[in-house]
């Protein structure tokens, strides 16, 4: 099976302003891929590239193995997306949406999307435009899986949404990958919700792709470090004692040191606490988010 | 074509709420009556119908143009169709499709409650021009299209807030300013048709390069405007650009027309002595005029009207003409035709407004011109006025006139009935009052000679001829007798020869220069008899058309009283007001079959040469 989606050095430019840098990326089948970025770092312009919205100004991007430019159509049938701006008909209801896709995809269940509409309390017979937004969100989930695509697409799709309608999207998404395995790839602002979902992970900053990692190996070499020493003449202050380990970033705090570390291993860890005058150190696994901050937040504050 | 059937049918139902509002706008028109009592009441319904169907139509076209997919793109959203198994000509072309059916829909139901009370398009109330052709509703169709892609057009331009606005709109002015040159290099008269195709051409091209610029912009575009605004803009001023060069070329392609491409029908005037001719017809779709050479070929498009074209002087050495403009001062052109290599001249003296009445002096060295009821009369060497005269003349008035010599210009103010008389002495500028003549029959035709002192008349009904002194004094009655036919004509020698046909004959009568009656020639039967020049002397060229139009030239010697045919299918030049010079080269210039090709034919040798027109 070809991989769903691929992204080779891809570059957009606006004028002179470069939204994304030679990006490349892929997503093996059946994985849920989350691209993370801050608001500009390019994830919007990546994607309407994928899905063939948008000409890249070099670099390639491909759906099932063919050029999402030239042969968008054909990979639509195959995909769906739920876009970070819901922007359906505004006169259309649920269900005329749903008829007007039935006409135009090969494969259509109606009844599934019905299914779902109820399912996230969507009336159906209401105006696109007069439903809140996690509504929108709900039924362009809805729409995305009438035709059970093989790859789903979500640009953010969590924005805006209130805690409960996060959390009926969230339960689609994992009931779509229990039932049929989809491929998804999706934007976030939400690394919590899809923390627990994610098979791999890639961090775009300013253009730049910085990490392209599966999910348990990223969270297996970030740790937070807390200690205690007494090497420096001040307890606040920290030397060498870390140079075992690649800080991502390090503050000092009244207490001692807190370091986040992006290549943790249980032995460089043992021989740390080791150390003479390091006190008692410990080390914790980090949230995705608390990753995401520290590689693509502000530059390493407080570092030596 | 699923997606496109899908699309247009969603933006039909999407927005079907306006067929609401047309159905509530078509009770205004029904009620319209209410303020127009009478015949009017009906055409005040049918026209507020009809101007609302179309004002509808229109604001659904420009509306939904503008605002179905330039929005989607200029903010950068990824689309909801552009997320779908939907080409982008299914996601242009069924919206436009839908928008189409909406505004036709509304169109009709606005339209038909008051059809249904009899109303009809009212076409002439609001239309001066040609009746719409039959399939107007598809032409409407188009302009709806075109209207819409208009709209998406400057919508997605204006939205894009590129810099590329201030290019297209340079290129506006550009195209704007080719396609008035187009127009403007085209003749002011007779040139309806090459204007016609230029027009309809450029706003088809125009049509069509909205709507593929429009469709560019969705295919190269999708969800970013400013990409779509280059695609639109590349298309839409390729297109229009090459449709302005076209018409450009094309406007040059008329403009350039030469004597040899006067393929149709075409008429001569020439210059009493000399090779050098006038010659109109229709060249390359438009009516041209030159005044031509026929001995060397050289020649001048003077771009005057059919109705008052070039004059040429009677010692062919001097052509003159009034330049043709949409409006005036027009300018007065002269060209000396005896020095070669000369060029036309424009002369410093213009006229306010086109005259009716331009006549060269023999030598070409004055011309007198009457425009706005006042004779004036030029001295072209030294491009002034010499002297001028009100002479108004009524509506059922024609004015013509000759130098009878350089200071003298005789003119005859006629009316259906009488001439009067009157003489410009330019060395005194004084107008005077000849005399008057009347005529009891009736006047058909009137003719002078070269000088101005005899005029021949030709009464309406009974067809006499009589002979008039310069002052109007009778000098002959040449015929008086009711014929059938009749037609007179000044000789060289000042002799005066009638064309006649009484009782079933024809013949042709001489007269002498005082009326007395010479010989007759008996003349074949013909249904038309036209009076060529005097090839050698006494002998007379005539041209003969039969029944079946079928022309032949004929030789009659008015010595011995005979005739003989020389040609078939040809018929001599003429000009019922000229007197050519004895055995001049317009003598020897005849009409080829159909007037589509200008032969000189020598009737002595039998010689003949195509100079213009067809083989």
């Amino acid at each position: 099976m070809s991989e769903p989606l691929r992204v080779a050095g891809l570059t957009v430019r606006y004028g002179r302003a470069i939204a994304c840098r030679d990006v490349s990326l892929a997503v093996a089948p059946g994985s849920v891929y989350a691209l993370l970025g801050r608001n500009g770092a390019g994830k919007s312009s990546l994607v309407r590239c994928l899905l063939g919205e948008q000409k890249a100004s070099s670099g390639r991007t491909l759906l099932f193995g063919a050029d999402s430019w030239t042969t968008r159509a054909a990979a639509m049938e195959r995909t769906g997306v739920v876009p970070e701006e819901p922007d359906a008909p505004p006169a259309m209801t649920a269900l005329d949406l749903s008829d007007f896709c039935r006409r135009i995809y090969p494969r259509w269940d109606a009844a599934a999307v019905a299914s779902r509409l109820e399912r996230f309390g969507v009336a159906p017979a209401t105006p696109f435009g007069g439903l809140s937004r996690g509504q929108k969100a709900q039924v362009q989930l809805a729409l995305a899986l009438g035709h059970a695509p093989e790859l789903l697409v979500l640009d953010d799709p969590t924005l805006g949404l209130d805690p409960v309608a996060r959390r009926a999207l969230y339960d689609e998404i994992v009931g779509e990958l229990a039932d049929r395995g989809t491929t998804i790839f999706l934007t976030t602002h939400d690394l919590a919700g899809f923390e627990g979902i994610a098979t791999r992970v890639g961090i775009l900053k300013d253009g730049k792709l910085l990490l392209d990692e599966e999910m348990e190996s990223l969270k297996a070499r970030f740790r937070r470090i807390r200690y205690a020493n007494r090497l420096t003449e001040t307890r606040t202050a920290f030397g060498t004692e870390l140079d075992a380990f690649e800080a991502v970033r390090v503050q000092v705090r009244g207490w001692g040191i807190d370091a986040i570390v992006s290549n943790f291993d249980e032995a460089a860890f043992a021989r740390f606490r080791a150390i003479d005058g390091v006190d008692d150190a410990s080390a914790e696994a980090l949230p995705l988010e608390e990753i995401f901050v520290a590689l693509a937040g502000e530059d390493k504050g407080g570092t030596a | 074509m699923t997606g496109f059937f899908a699309i247009a049918r969603r933006e039909f139902r999407q927005y079907r709420v306006v067929l609401a509002a047309a159905a509530v706008a078509s009770l205004g028109a029904l009620a319209a009556p209410l303020f127009a009592a009478g015949p009017q009441g009906a055409l005040a319904r049918a026209v507020t119908a009809f101007l609302g169907a179309v004002v509808f139509a229109a604001g659904i076209a420009v509306g939904l143009g503008a605002a179905t997919l330039a929005p989607g793109m200029a903010t950068r959203r990824i689309g909801f169709d552009f997320a779908r198994p939907l080409s982008p000509s299914a996601i242009w072309w069924g919206r436009l499709a839908g928008a189409m059916l909406l505004g036709a829909s509304a169109a009709l139901v606005l339209w038909v409650p008051s059809s249904m009370t009899g109303a009809r398009p009212p076409w002439n109330d609001l239309w001066t021009g040609p009746k719409p052709p039959a399939a107007w509703p598809l032409l409407a169709l188009g302009g709806f299209a075109v209207l819409f892609a208009i709209a998406h057009c400057a919508s997605l331009a204006l939205r894009s807030r590129s810099g590329l606005l201030a290019l297209d709109a340079a290129l506006a002015v550009l195209c704007g300013y080719l396609a008035w040159a187009a127009f403007s290099r085209l003749p002011v008269y007779r040139a309806e048709a090459p204007s016609l195709r230029i027009a309809v051409g450029l706003a088809v091209a125009a049509g069509v390069a909205c709507l593929a610029a429009g469709y560019a912009s969705v295919v190269r575009g999708r969800t970013d405007a400013r990409t779509g605004h280059r695609a639109l803009s590349a298309v839409l001023w390729t297109v229009i650009g090459a449709a302005v060069l076209c018409a450009n070329a094309y406007a040059a392609w008329v403009h350039g027309a030469k004597p040899e491409d006067l393929r149709e029908g075409f008429w001569v005037n020439s210059a009493a002595a000399g090779p050098w001719l006038t010659v109109s017809g229709p060249a390359r779709g438009a009516e041209a005029t030159f005044v031509y050479d026929a001995a060397g070929g050289r020649s001048e498009r003077t771009f005057t009207p059919d109705w008052r074209g070039p004059v040429l002087s009677r010692d062919g050495r001097r052509a003159a003409w009034v330049e043709a403009a949409s409006h005036g001062p027009y300018a007065l052109w002269t060209w000396r035709l005896d020095a070669a290599g000369e060029k036309p001249v424009r002369t410093r003296i213009l006229l306010e407004s086109y005259p009716y009445l331009f006549v060269l002096s023999s030598d070409g060295t004055r011309m007198a011109i009457w425009e706005d009821g006042t004779l004036t009369v030029y001295d072209l060497e030294q491009q002034r006025a010499l002297a001028s005269a009100r002479i108004p003349s009524g509506d059922r008035q024609s004015l013509g006139g000759t130098f009878s010599s350089l200071d003298i210009f005789r003119v005859y103010r006629a009316d259906d009935r009488s001439i009067d008389l009157l003489e410009l002495d330019v060395r005194a500028r004084s107008l005077a009052t000849l005399g008057r003549i009347e005529t009891a029959d009736g006047l058909r035709f009137f003719v002078a000679d070269a000088n101005g002192d005899r005029i021949l008349t030709l009464g309406s009904r009974t067809l006499d001829v009589r002979l008039f002194a310069a002052n109007g004094a009778p000098i002959a009655t040449l015929a008086d007798a009711p014929a059938e036919i009749r037609w007179p004509a000044f000789l060289p020698d000042g002799r005066i020869v009638l064309s006649e046909r009484s009782s079933g004959s024809r013949r042709l009568r001489v007269f002498g220069s005082d009326g007395r009656e010479g010989a007759a020639v008996p003349l074949p039967p013909a249904s038309s008899i036209s009076l060529g020049g005097e090839v050698a002397p006494g002998v007379l060229c005539l041209g003969v058309a039969d029944a079946a139009s079928r022309t032949s030239a004929w030789l009659a010697d008015l010595n011995a009283g005979s005739v003989r045919k020389v040609a078939d299918d040809l018929r001599p030049v003429t000009n019922p007001r000229a007197i050519l010079d004895l055995g001049s080269e317009a003598t020897k210039l005849f009409y080829g079959p159909r007037n589509e090709s200008l032969v000189r034919f020598d009737p002595f040798t039998g010689e003949r040469r195509v100079i213009l027109g067809g083989p």
